[in-house]
């Protein structure tokens, strides 16, 4: 999974992921965000529109980068999630924990 | 009725994931009877067996343990047999197992355990039994009207 780091207006910091989110890349999603709320961004949104699959691992890293952001005084929110990621946070329910965004935008407008 | 059956041994490394995905993209190319809904869930089940595997597995000399993951395709339907002779799962259960001793959901801030969970709702069946030095999950995975 390769992932990119970019900066939006109000303090918010975008994590773009490509590839899958499981067992193997978590623990690359859980660096980047203690790294940028770390350096002081404490508003994290994880673009998922490039993510095709994501197992457990990948949503425990998803609940940790909330924890982690929020934890800060910050706030989290997941953006373009697929079909498939969408399902396992629903089966999960933790919908209400990690709304999807339509997309970038959408999660920047918020609530 | 009659079904095709598809097999691949692997190592339970690091890659063994990659693996996996491959392995089933060529599966669902060679059956296209089979829905995307079905085809997501087996994967889900799948991955999450691996990936436990992986985690947990290595016996004491720390070698991964070999993953055998059988597929048949009978119709729209996907029956499923992944085995390994590695550790037994860490949430040592009776053998045999099946799913509807699972307990309950974690909670919703924890950040893992999680995955059988998923496992349990992929699936339409699923049962586990440890054969001497081998553990074996068997799941099916039907259309759901």
């Amino acid at each position: 999974m390769d992932l990119a780091l970019e900066r939006r207006d109000h303090g918010w910091a975008v994590l773009v992921l490509n590839g899958r989110l499981d067992l193997v890349s978590a623990a690359k999603l859980r660096q980047a965000v203690d790294d940028t709320v770390n350096h002081g961004t404490n508003r994290v949104i994880v673009d998922l529109s490039g993510v095709p699959f994501m197992d457990s691992s990948g949503l425990g890293a998803l609940v940790g980068a909330f924890k982690r952001a929020t934890g800060a005084g910050g706030a989290f929110r997941i953006a373009g999630p697929s079909h498939q990621v969408r399902d396992v946070i629903s089966i999960m329910r933790l919908d209400q924990l990690l709304p999807p965004y339509l997309n970038v935008d959408a999660a920047l407008e918020g609530p | 009725m009659t079904g095709t059956s598809h097999q691949l041994q692997v190592a339970a490394d690091l890659e063994c994931l990659d693996h996996i995905h491959r392995f089933l993209g060529e599966v669902w190319a060679a059956s296209p009877q089979v829905a995307y809904d079905e085809r997501v869930r087996t994967t889900l089940a799948s991955a999450e067996l691996a990936a436990n595997v992986i985690q947990h597995g290595a016996p004491g000399d720390g070698a991964p343990p070999t993953i055998t993951l059988v597929i048949e395709v009978v119709g729209p339907e996907v029956r499923a047999l992944l085995s390994d002779d590695g550790a037994p799962p860490p949430r040592r259960a009776p053998s045999p197992w099946t799913f509807n001793n699972l307990g309950d959901e974690p909670p919703v801030l924890r950040e893992s355990g999680r995955g059988l969970h998923l496992v349990r709702t992929s699936a339409d069946a699923l049962m586990y039994h440890r054969d001497g030095s081998h553990n074996h999950w068997t799941f099916n995975v039907r259309p759901r009207g």
